[in-house]
């Protein structure tokens, strides 16, 4: 379990801007501009979601969990996890879009992206060097790519 | 724990797993098993001769999602290989010797075991429907049945299916994506009549018919007549329909023959405990043989559905490599997408007794239906636990009310929003807040820094 980094959220720092699902979107589009991304068709996905309740701003994304309900629920084999990184994956060239990820998510992480058929989760941003998008992205530092012993208390 | 787990005092020193399917279950427990133990030997026995396929995805592929000359594979064609798992693919298991610790194969060979599973699974019920030998009437289960149907579409016209759930619905989907004409014909006076509501069945009804699927309700065949091939179906009203394909989708029987001449007892499906063991020492059981608590109808019954048969056979893989793990019971599901819809139903939507409470929303023109049962436990004025859900339309979210009913807490500070089509997360943040100790684990405590 060491060092098995995901994106957590510290929700008394979080303004709910949305910051985060626009970098999102972008890291995850065909032309990685803001700007022309909005002109996509598919218009592109984003897996982290500001989600608000009872004056909580949650922004949340897959939690990449230890035993992943998804990857043993999956009728396709296209989950998989790292265990040197913890990191669970979709392999959508794999993914039929049958929703069982949706279906035992505790935490809803993974949706349905009815347009493209393939389940949508955060993937870490696995293709960006830089890393997760969303992180930079926040005006408040609210988010962090790290494990929860990370945060300050 | 997916990682390897070093402190094995339990386990036996190299003990003989053999397991019996291979499929979700039996999966689930070779990959258990080999995560706990890198070298203990582990055989999987099989009377199908594919390598490790997902027979869930026979619909699809039907239905054309997976493109041509598409794989079934559920795990890569090296599992066997990179797991170190002998695998006996084409062979039956006829028998248990539980005295002597084997499984005698068809061809006579005598597999020995110090840990055995049972995952057989099921197989499509047969409909005792006059002509059910002819050609060209299938159920809809193995990639074998799969192989068959390509075949028999090649000159097929017109089909009809048996059956208005999720599989029957499915395979009737492929057929007409294949431009077989097709007919779905049921017993029940709506579609998908185990899983859902009169409102989202005629929904999905009205769906197929826009698509020239035809829907013929409330009939049942008498014979599906013709010579060696079948021709046509004859329903109990008069009704006879050309048919030189019939898909039976009726549901699915356990396969627990191999109980006989053993201690294990059996009650529709093999009878498990907590750890999915059976009545034999050693023996375990789990997938679509084995009969479980159900965590949200809480009673013993067969939930034949991919989810629970891997977490079943990987509960029973811990045990059988001796670390002890619960199973916390199983829940009945299904997620399916029919012309571009998508439906989801977990737990119990047609509640029948006292204590239950429902509230149901359709969104015609959006397409939107959704549908929540709550149960009202002893003490409370209302429904207070969830126990059931229906989502057609948009599905995000349905894990979030799975897990609720999953963990049985009371929601009734968050029912409203329930009620009202709001099951993102942070509705259930302030249940994780309070009760620590039920919604345990790492990947919550990160949702509350």
């Amino acid at each position: 379990m060491e060092n098995h980094r995901k994106i957590i959220a510290m929700t008394k720092l979080c303004t709910g801007c949305r910051s985060c699902e626009i970098a999102c979107a972008v890291a995850h589009s065909q032309t990685k501009s803001v700007f022309q991304a909005l002109f996509e068709t598919p218009l592109p996905r984003y897996s982290i979601e500001v989600q608000h309740y009872d004056g909580v701003n949650l922004p949340l994304a897959c939690r990449h969990c230890e035993e992943p309900d998804c990857l043993f629920a999956c009728k396709a084999g296209a989950i998989s996890k790292d265990l040197e990184t913890g990191q669970v994956q979709v392999d959508l060239s794999k993914c039929v879009g049958c929703w069982m990820c949706v279906m035992v998510c505790p935490f809803g992480a993974a949706t349905a992206d009815m347009e493209r058929g393939k389940a949508v989760k955060c993937d870490l941003c696995r293709e960006r060097e830089e890393g997760p998008a969303c992180v930079p992205s926040c005006p408040t530092k609210a988010l962090v790519h790290g494990e929860l012993n990370d945060i300050p208390k | 724990m997916i990682s390897q787990n070093k402190n094995l005092t339990q386990r036996r020193k190299d003990a003989k797993y053999v397991i019996i399917g291979n499929s979700a279950a039996g999966i689930g427990a070779a990959e258990a098993i080999r995560g706990l133990d890198g070298s203990a030997p582990i055989t999987i026995i099989s009377d199908e001769p594919e390598s490790v396929y997902s027979r869930a995805l026979i619909s699809y592929e039907l239905a054309g999602w997976l493109g041509p000359n598409a794989k079934l594979d559920l795990r890569p064609l090296e599992f066997y290989q990179e797991k170190n798992i002998q695998a006996i693919l084409g062979h039956r298991a006829v028998k248990i010797d539980s005295a002597a610790r084997e499984v005698h194969l068809d061809d006579g060979h005598k597999i020995p075991y110090d840990k055995l599973l049972l995952a057989t699974g099921g197989s499509p019920q047969k409909t005792a429907v006059k002509g059910e030998e002819r050609r060209g009437v299938f159920g809809f289960r193995t990639y074998r049945d799969l192989l068959n149907i390509h075949e028999a579409i090649k000159s097929a016209k017109e089909a009809v299916v048996l059956g208005g759930g999720c599989i029957g619905l499915q395979a009737a989907s492929g057929l007409h994506h294949h431009k077989v004409k097709t007919t779905i014909a049921i017993a029940s006076p709506h579609l998908l009549s185990q899983v859902a509501d009169p409102e989202c069945g005629d929904y999905f009804q009205g769906l197929f018919e826009k698509h020239s699927v035809a829907v013929k309700t409330g009939i049942s065949p008498v014979e599906f007549k013709g010579g060696e091939q079948v021709e046509s179906v004859l329903f109990d009203d008069g009704t006879e329909l050309p048919a030189q394909i019939v898909i039976t989708g009726k549901g699915v029987v356990p396969n627990v023959q191999l109980a006989e001449g053993t201690k294990i007892r059996v009650d529709w499906g093999i009878i498990t405990d907590e750890q999915m063991r059976t009545d034999e020492p050693d023996i375990f059981a789990a997938g679509d043989v084995a009969l479980t608590q159900d965590r949200v109808a809480c009673k013993s019954t067969v939930n034949a559905v991919w989810p629970c048969a891997y977490e079943q056979g990987r509960v029973a893989g811990f045990n059988m490599a001796g670390v002890p793990r619960k199973y916390d019971g199983s829940m009945r599901m299904n997620a399916a997408e029919f012309f571009g819809v998508s439906f989801i139903s977990i737990g119990i939507v047609k509640p029948k007794g006292e204590g239950y409470e429902s509230h149901s929303r359709m969104l015609k023109d959006k397409g939107l239906y959704w549908k929540l049962v709550f149960l009202r436990s002893s003490g409370s004025p209302q429904g207070n636990i969830l126990v059931g859900a229906v989502l057609m339309g948009r599905v995000d979210g349905a894990g979030v009310l799975g897990n609720l009913m999953r963990k049985r807490v009371d929601v009734s500070s968050i029912k409203d929003e329930l009620i009202n089509g709001h099951y993102d997360y942070a509705r259930v943040l302030p249940l994780v807040k309070r009760q620590a100790g039920v919604f345990e684990g790492l990947e919550y405590r990160e949702t509350l820094v």
